[in-house]
């Protein structure tokens, strides 16, 4: 518990700030709090956190501009916390580099799991390789076979199918927006949201056994897809 | 124009006089009198009068009828002498009569003439006059004026509206549309001076246009205020009820949070527990509220505004159940999917809301033990979405204003929290935003299913 990072919280809402802080204090992290932009990127560049929180709806300057200046100068990663019904601003984030996002209201422990992620994702890129073998709740995928199993039983995916889902793995737990999965898959302009959407429906009716209450590929409507976090 | 007029009297008046001569040739030949034979020529100037309808026409003939008497008619022929005594009188009194009777018929003519055009400018001007009052939109106004303009004037007319930059070209000229508020608007005419009578008729159109405009501009606005008032109706009367519904949950809050912080070391630990847990739940509760509220504002605002995006049903289902699961404590879900992909343009997050909103009334409406059900099926071109549950169903008195606004079920409810009665108000405006429906039925053996309908795009 000791050896956590320190988290850089921009955020102008001081309830906000504050149970965040004591929650992640409570984790053993370091908790920086910056009230405005100014200061979070004050705060930023001397303190070069491991990890940021950053609201959109800043006082003095937009959160998505703070998110581009920290781009430029850092790969750290940066979730946004916006509010409800901004989709749009959220797939900016994305796109402009955030690392993921969580709505407000949230809860804690959905914040915690986030934060994770993020950490997981940012030591694999420089840890080893997978397992050959990624089992999950009752799914199983055998990367050297390239077998996908549902209860020990095989299911048979197009070739497409089973890289979107080696794409959604690999990236468990942060969101894929749906331009993200068509660039990744069918190349720069080759779909359009659209069939992603389909064919997603219809690899979820291949992997899942009820697709109402999916255990694997989560919806995030209007932005895109989560691959769930088993931790 | 006069030129023309001119050549064309000239003609009939020569015409006249020709005709004129050869009767009277005729019945010099027939050995008629030369008194009767002059009557012709008298004859003649009365129908110059009449088909010129100018005095100084009939003059002309009347003078030149004499000259012609005088050379065939009088003796001697073919001269311009004149010897008999009551030749010389016959033709004095002749002219005299001639010009009398000529002026009089000519006055007489014009004057019927100018009463005919005037009657003709009084029922077109009736015309314009009342052509506006069938008129209820600008549009209309604009293109009945310029189809005015066309069949009484036979020139070609264009309305501009505001105050564009015109500048009258050759062959077109241009007039103003007044109002009391100054000018609204122009009409350009084009294919030729306007006389007289286009002018006034244009004038009138003009005029007439101008305060139809005027009108239809009162009703507009008389009609946006109107809109304006209700609006604010609706949104004082949201105002309350929220300001109603925010009390409890907040004083639930407040009440719990202060017994925290201010006796913390006085509670047990359970109580502490049960406390926070209160704060949370209560908390949750007040999220879906404001949610509630933030649609409701969009609803109301600019006919709601949608972010439409190609959505399978299945995802904006799972979202919905997500949201509601902790509703339904042990009580389980049931969804049934078809097996076919179904998806439509729609606002994703609006849909879910939809969902949500019948979800929450099942739980709210429905028995503990009871169970629920969406099922998701193709209906003719749309996916229709069916929430079912086994409660009481809806009582009769308010099924038939289910939908509207603010209308809640005021019995039953365990805990006195009857909610907005914004549920089902802000499902209708949303599925109807989508060209969808929204509709009730009894569920058998008991409870009620609420069903409604997204049209999917026609891709055939």
């Amino acid at each position: 518990m000791s050896e956590k990072g320190c988290i850089l919280v921009i955020e102008d809402d001081k309830y906000i700030s504050h149970f965040i802080d004591i929650s992640l204090t409570k984790e053993g992290y370091k908790v920086l709090i910056g009230e405005t932009a100014d200061e979070g990127m004050f705060l930023f560049t001397s303190y070069k956190p491991d990890l940021v929180l950053l609201d959109l709806g800043l006082p003095d300057k937009d959160g998505i501009l703070l998110l581009r200046e920290m781009r430029k100068v850092s790969e750290a990663p940066i979730l946004i916390v916006s509010a409800r019904g901004q989709e749009k601003e959220k797939i900016n984030a994305l796109d402009l580099g955030a690392n993921d996002y969580i709505t407000k209201p949230f809860h804690m422990g959905e914040l915690m799991a986030r934060i994770r992620v993020a950490e997981r994702m940012q030591e694999k890129t420089a840890g080893p390789a997978e397992n050959s073998v990624f089992r999950q709740d009752y799914l199983e995928v055998d990367y050297e076979k390239h077998r996908v199993s549902i209860d020990g039983e095989e299911v048979h995916l197009t070739p497409t199918e089973y890289r979107t889902l080696l794409l959604l793995i690999a990236n468990r737990g942060k969101v894929l927006t749906h331009q993200f999965i068509i660039d990744k898959i069918w190349g720069v302009g080759g779909g359009d949201s659209k069939s992603v959407r389909v064919f997603m429906a219809n690899l979820r009716r291949k992997i899942e056994k009820d697709t109402a209450h999916p255990r694997f590929i989560l919806t995030e409507v209007g932005v895109g897809y989560r691959f769930a976090d088993s931790e | 124009m006069k030129k023309k007029v001119m050549i064309r009297n000239m003609g009939k008046t020569l015409g006249v006089l020709a005709v004129a001569t050869v009767l009277a040739l005729l019945m010099d030949f027939l050995k008629v009198g030369n008194e009767s034979v002059i009557m012709v020529f008298l004859l003649g100037v009365l129908f110059t009068a009449v088909l010129t309808s100018s005095r100084g026409w009939a003059i002309f003939v009347a003078v030149l009828s004499v000259m012609l008497f005088n050379f065939f008619f009088t003796i001697p022929l073919y001269t311009f002498l004149v010897y008999k005594p009551s030749d010389f009188t016959l033709l004095v009194f002749y002219l005299v009569t001639a010009i009398v009777a000529g002026t009089i018929t000519s006055r007489l003519q014009s004057e019927i003439e100018l009463s005919e055009r005037n009657e003709h400018t009084a029922v077109t001007l009736y015309k314009v006059s009342s052509a506006f009052l069938a008129e209820s939109d600008e549009q209309g106004i604009i293109s009945s004026g310029e189809k005015l303009l066309a069949e009484n004037t036979g020139l070609k007319a264009k309305v501009f509206l505001g105050n564009p930059e015109l500048k009258a070209e050759e062959g077109t000229v241009l007039y103003d549309i007044g109002s009391t508020s100054g000018r609204i608007g122009r009409v350009l005419v084009s294919g030729g001076r306007p006389d007289e009578l286009q002018d006034l008729i244009i004038r009138a159109v003009c005029s007439q246009m101008g305060t139809a405009l005027e009108r239809e501009k009162l009703v507009t606005e008389r009609e946006e205020i109107r809109l304006a008032m209700e609006k604010e109706r609706q949104r004082s009367m949201l105002l309350r009820s929220i300001g109603h519904d925010l009390r409890s949950p907040l004083t639930a809050l407040s009440g719990a949070g202060s017994l925290l912080s201010d006796n913390y070391d006085r509670l047990t630990d359970a109580e502490r527990q049960k406390l926070a847990k209160d704060v949370s739940e209560e908390s949750v509760w007040l999220t879906d509220l404001v949610e509630n509220i933030m649609n409701m504002t969009r609803i109301n605002e600019s006919h709601l505004l949608l972010n439409k995006e190609y959505e399978v049903i299945d995802d904006v289902v799972a979202e919905a159940v997500k949201h509601t699961e902790r509703l339904f404590q042990g009580r389980s879900i049931q969804v049934d999917l078809p097996d076919e992909v179904l998806a439509a343009e729609m606002d994703g997050k609006l849909i879910a809301q939809v969902i949500v909103n019948l979800l929450e009334n099942a739980a709210r409406h429905a028995p503990a033990d009871s169970s629920i059900r969406i099922q998701v099926r193709k209906e003719n071109q749309s996916i229709a979405v069916s929430v079912m549950d086994s409660g009481t169903g809806v009582p009769n008195e308010i099924r038939g204003r289910l939908f509207q606004k603010y209308v809640t079920q005021d019995t039953g409810i365990a805990d006195g929290r009857k909610g907005l009665g914004l549920g089902l108000a802000i499902c209708r405006a949303i599925v109807e935003a989508h060209g969808g429906t929204i509709s009730y039925d009894d569920n058998v053996p008991k409870g009620s299913v609420f069903t409604f309908t997204i049209p999917m795009e026609d891709n055939a």
